[in-house]
């Protein structure tokens, strides 16, 4: 799972840019809404206010009109029946006044006659000009089902009619019909008439910036809208139905028979969108008017000084949360980027570095207080470190060294022991006189004495320089202890001691661990106790301590009755260099590196030794070791073969057996010459790896292969290793057996690793190079008896 | 004609210098019936080859009552048979019948109980289409007139004579004595401002008018004729008995050409509301095409009877409802007890 990691930086970014940004955004919404009520809220009073003025305007052009409609009804009431020419002055007079397009006056029908009481007046105002009219009262009978007529009759009182269109005058007019009586019975009515085009002057002339103005009769008739083509042609319920909307038609409902003013907001207005509408009364005909504003106007100014606000608010946003970032970055993110580069720099080995203590925010003050003296003290101990390093680097180096030159120092001491050994061996089978038998005998076990001390060098030196690594193969505990006690029975007998080994019957038969290191442990031990002992007894034991699981911890001692150890010796004994005194090495010999060796394995086999002795009475080695418990039927087969000796083998084998030598050093070619010729085994000598490479591709070409190849590992032109690899690669399967100075365990297994057969350290052993040639030579070997 | 023609010139001028603007109107309108019949004269003395001159005079202003004859015209279906034909607009007063029967129009459209007035009344009309299949006259009432008996003593407003026959036929049925019965225009103000008690309405125009004048259901009453009895069929197309047997052809071309006209009105609904509203502009009548539209679809029902009528049979007086209209003349006392349905109508 990757996590995105955000800098400070930005984070400081985020946490105070979001905040922030809700702050504004919360800002502009409250501001925007206490704006918008605000705006509303004067807009209300201020249209509620001046449609209001308007109406009263209205109202006053009504009343001046329908005013002296009923002051001519009253006069002619007072004074009918008056002679048609005065009928005509009175109507005339009416007509003058402004607004007033005509004025007429007619009487009602006679009940018996069915004819008009009198002849109609008109008069008229046409282009400025009052013009006179008089109608029969035979057509009179026309005009008595107008509404101008029929409604103040039938109303008692003077009646504003619907507006309505005038034919041969071409123009739309609205009527205000006054009825006449006298003595309480109907006559006739005195109309005016007035144009709308003259109503819609006087609204014209009422102020009305930012509204549009409509008017609605008292029957719901739209006299006057901003689209003419609403007018008289419309309701204000038709236009609502329409429109389909619900709030506009409910509006148009309450718009009928209004007294008052107010205000209101509707979605789908008169003008078809979301609108403000003002109305008003006007009183006198009933009449409704509305003062509309869209509300996209309404908000315009503030829409303009939200953006402005927006803006601003935006800006100051900006200002702040540029202030904050810098001053956190400079207060928080430098100081932690300069402890960054600090950091980075001790990382980089760079101890003397320290930040600079100047931040005035008292933690990151304090931190960089604790990075400094941090630095300081890494600078202390990693100083030290790096010098005890450097002196370990030092040591090991040096241990290196001397395990090189040890390793090296042994190869070139085996190789003239080889022969040494190898002579005095030759010289040995020569049949020396007795005194010359003598001399070489001491020359071989000076030679052998020699070789032990280089091998116990050696493996010292690998295990204090941690090269050793301990084997883990299953091994039989029976056969470990059998092979020891052959080791020492001819010396037990020679020095007429009793030797024994005792096994506890709790241990397992097959183990698992290192039976090289085990043997060599106790051969260790047992060669001080029959060093030291001259009588009485030696006894190995090997018993169960603990078991943890299958892993054993097996205790073995090696018990002497010898001459014992003192106090002051067993406190130094395992150390190496060391004896129980400098009289010991010269008496019984030995480096004195044997019991530190012992003790170094025992700890590399997660265990110990220990001591208890007292002089003159005898010693017991205690060794612990661990092991785990193993299985017959894992058992390696190399140590159950059955070891041969060629001079076992039959002579015709022997001589059939050709044996190739490769060996570059002249006295080690004649040595090994010698003992192949003194066991009947024809040889070939190839001087480098590279003519032994040769040869034996030669010798596959005839019917005399090789049996095998003695084969040395540091050789001119190719050595051993080379040589035997690309055999191998070339498809040769022939036994090869290394025979070399180079006699590590790690040199044997490099040896088997590259395709090698077996392992024949310099000098060599004549009795381990006959069970080598006996093991290869037999199993190529026809025996006549077989045949 | 040439003598008439200078009758109704004078009268006409007459009227532009005395009379007022109503005068002035009716005036116009006998000058144009004067001039069409001087057209017709004049092509008669001349022996011209033109279309003969075919007037249909419609009673009442140019709404959708009348779709069918002025989408015929507009859409030149009487032109495509032959006859030049030009509509006449009344204005509310004289009956259409007696126009017609004056030999002013050739053809004239009215309800049929106004054409069984006119028959009892000796006139010769017959009909040509019976296009409506109901009655769509109501009778309109403040809301405390909750039953008929409470227009006693009311102001009742009514139209021309013929339907105040009608009107009057009804109040004697239920014994209704109003006060007075005025003469009732286009204008339904004084119903709305509540000076009278009752009015006459059609389903098709006045109601709707209440409608959009912002009244609502029960802001009213209405009694419809034909829920007491009086459900004489509506509008259809009338000629003279003379005139139709003289040009058969022609009234059955005229018959023709009006049906296409209805069949495209109704298959074209918003265009007729359109053209309609544009014809009554012309002849200085405020309207909408919103109104006329709802128009259209109430006549539409009017004319199917509500479905039950198929549009293939307009026209065509079934006997059961012209004996149905005649029993109740004669219940009324009127003459056209024997009076036949193969009488009363030229054609099929």
């Amino acid at each position: 799972m990757s996590h995105k990691r955000m800098s400070l930086q930005h984070k400081t970014m985020f946490i105070v840019a979001l905040p922030l940004t809700i702050m504004v955004c919360m800002g502009l919404y409250f501001g925007l809404l206490a704006a918008s009520k605000a705006r509303v809220e004067s807009l209300t009073i201020e249209m509620e206010e001046r449609t209001a003025r308007q109406a009263a305007e209205l109202d006053l052009f009504f009343s001046n009109v329908s005013r002296n409609a009923d002051n001519l009804a009253q006069t002619l009431t007072a004074l009918s029946p008056l002679p048609v020419p005065s009928v005509f002055t009175l109507a005339r007079e009416v007509v003058s006044v402004t607004g007033i397009s005509s004025c007429a006056v007619a009487y009602t029908v006679d009940p018996n006659t069915g004819m008009a009481l009198h002849d109609m007046v008109r008069t008229r105002r046409i282009e400025g000009r009052i013009a006179p009219a008089l109608i029969s009262r035979t057509r009179l009978l026309d005009y008595i089902n107008t509404d101008w007529f029929l409604m103040p009759q039938l109303a008692g009182k003077g009646m504003w009619t619907d507006p309505f269109y005038v034919d041969d005058l071409h123009t739309e007019i609205v009527c205000y019909g006054s009825p006449i009586f006298q003595e309480g019975k109907f006559l006739g009515v005195a109309a005016v008439s007035v144009e709308l085009d003259s109503i819609r002057t006087v609204l014209n002339s009422i102020n009305t910036v930012g509204s549009q103005l409509v008017l609605v009769s008292q029957y719901g008739t739209i006299v006057s809208h901003p689209d003419a083509e609403y007018a008289l042609r419309y309701t204000l319920t038709g236009l609502a139905n329409e429109h389909g909307g619900k709030d506009l038609q409910q509006f148009a409902n309450d718009m009928r028979n209004l007294r008052s003013f107010g205000m209101t907001r509707l979605e789908d207005g008169i003008l078809g969108d979301k609108e403000y509408i003002a109305y008003a009364a006007v009183g006198n005909a009933d009449w409704v008017l509305l003062s509309i504003v869209p509300e996209a106007t309404v908000m315009r100014p503030l829409q303009c000084s939200f953006t402005l606000w927006v803006l601003s608010s935006i800006l100051g946003a900006l200002c702040l949360f540029a202030a904050i970032y810098l001053s956190g970055k400079r207060k928080v993110v430098v100081p932690l980027q300069r402890l960054t580069v600090g950091t980075n720099r001790l990382a980089r080995g760079e101890f003397r570095f320290r930040v600079a203590e100047t931040s005035d925010t008292v933690e990151l003050w304090q931190l960089e207080k604790a990075f400094n003296s941090m630095a300081a003290q890494l600078e202390s101990s990693l100083l030290k470190e790096i010098e005890a390093g450097k002196a370990k680097s030092y040591a090991e180096e040096a241990s290196r060294a001397k395990s090189d030159f040890l390793a090296r120092m042994s190869h070139e001491i085996r190789t003239p022991m080889n022969a040494v050994m190898g002579f005095a061996h030759i010289a040995l089978s020569r049949d020396p006189d007795t005194e010359q038998r003598n001399f070489l005998l001491k020359i071989q076990s000076a030679g052998k004495n020699m070789l032990s001390i280089i091998n116990d060098i050696l493996d010292f030196s690998k295990i204090e320089a941690g090269m050793l690594e301990l084997e883990r193969v299953t091994f039989s505990l029976k056969d470990l202890v059998a092979d020891l006690y052959s080791i020492f029975e001819h010396s037990a007998k020679s020095h007429h001691l009793d030797f024994r080994v005792e096994v506890d019957s709790s241990l397992p038969d097959y183990l698992v661990g290192d039976p090289l290191r085990i043997t060599q442990v106790f051969m260790n031990l047992c060669n001080n106790a029959f060093k030291f002992t001259d009588q009485g007894h030696i006894i190995v034991r090997f018993s169960l301590h603990h078991r943890e699981g299958s892993r054993l911890m097996i205790r073995g001692s090696v018990e002497d009755t010898g001459m014992g150890i003192s106090q002051d010796a067993q406190a130094k004994l395992f150390t190496k260099f060391t004896q129980a005194d400098t009289s010991t090495t010269r008496r019984f010999g030995g480096t004195g590196l044997g019991l530190a060796i012992c003790r170094l394995l025992a700890e590399l086999m997660g265990g110990s030794i220990a001591l208890t002795s007292r002089e003159g009475e005898g010693s017991e080695f205690v060794v612990y070791f661990t092991c785990d418990e193993g299985r017959a039927q894992d058992l390696p087969l190399s140590t159950t073969a059955i070891a041969s000796d060629v001079m076992d083998l039959p002579v015709e084998c022997r001589l059939e057996a050709r044996v190739l030598v490769a060996e570059d050093n002249e006295i080690n070619q004649e040595i090994i010459a010698s003992m192949l010729e003194s066991l009947n085994i024809p040889y070939d000598i190839a001087n480098d790896g590279a003519e032994a490479v040769r040869m034996v591709e030669a010798s596959f070409l005839t019917d005399h292969s090789y049996a095998l190849v003695l084969m040395d590992m540091q050789m001119p032109i190719m050595d051993g290793i080379g040589a035997t690899r690309y055999l191998r690669e070339h498809g040769y399967t022939l036994p090869i057996i290394a025979m070399t100075a180079n006699a590590l365990p790690a040199d044997r297994d490099n040896c088997l690793r590259e395709g090698m057969n077996g392992h024949i350290p310099k000098p060599v052993e004549p009795m381990l190079l006959r069970a080598a040639l006996g093991y290869w030579i037999e199993s190529t070997c026809v025996r006549p008896d077989s045949q | 004609m040439k003598r008439l023609q200078a009758r109704y010139t004078f009268a006409g001028l007459k009227s532009l210098l005395i009379l007022g603007w109503r005068g002035i109107a009716h005036c116009a309108f006998t000058v144009a019936i004067l001039s069409i019949g001087a057209g017709v004269a004049l092509a008669e003395s001349q022996g011209a080859t033109q279309k003969p001159l075919v007037r249909i005079y419609l009673n009442w202003l140019p709404q959708s009552q009348f779709a069918g004859y002025i989408m015929a015209s507009e859409k030149g279906f009487f032109a495509s048979r032959g006859l030049d034909v030009r509509l006449i607009w009344a204005l509310p007063g004289e009956s259409s019948l007696q126009i017609l029967e004056r030999g002013d129009v050739e053809f004239a459209a009215a309800r049929l109980d106004s054409a069984l007035f006119n028959r009892a009344e000796g006139s010769t009309v017959v009909q040509v289409m019976q296009l409506y299949q109901r009655c769509a006259l109501m009778l309109i009432t403040r809301k405390d007139v909750q039953k008929l008996e409470q227009l006693n003593g009311q102001v009742v407003q009514t139209w021309t004579w013929d339907s105040r026959k009608i009107l009057e036929i009804l109040f004697k049925m239920y014994k209704v004595q109003p006060s007075q019965i005025l003469p009732q225009s286009a204008s339904l103000a004084p119903f709305i401002s509540g000076l009278v008690g009752g009015a006459m309405a059609s389903e098709f125009n006045e109601y709707l008018q209440l409608m959009n004048h912002g009244l609502r259901k029960d802001d009213f009453n209405t009694f419809a004729f034909a829920d007491y009895g009086l459900g004489i069929l509506g509008d259809g197309l009338y000629t003279r008995q003379d005139f139709a047997r003289q040009n058969e052809q022609l009234v059955r071309s005229v018959r023709e050409a009006i049906r296409e006209g209805w069949y495209y009105a109704f298959s074209h609904g918003h265009e007729t509301a359109e053209v309609i509203k544009n014809i009554a502009e012309s002849k200085r009548h405020r309207t909408n095409i919103q109104h006329q539209f709802a128009m259209l679809q109430t006549v539409h029902s009017l004319i199917t009877n509500n479905g039950e009528v198929p549009l293939e049979n307009m026209g065509v007086l079934r006997e059961e409802d012209f004996i149905f209209a005649r029993d109740v003349l004669t219940r009324a006392g009127y003459a056209v007890e024997d009076l036949t349905l193969k009488s009363f109508v030229v054609g099929p």
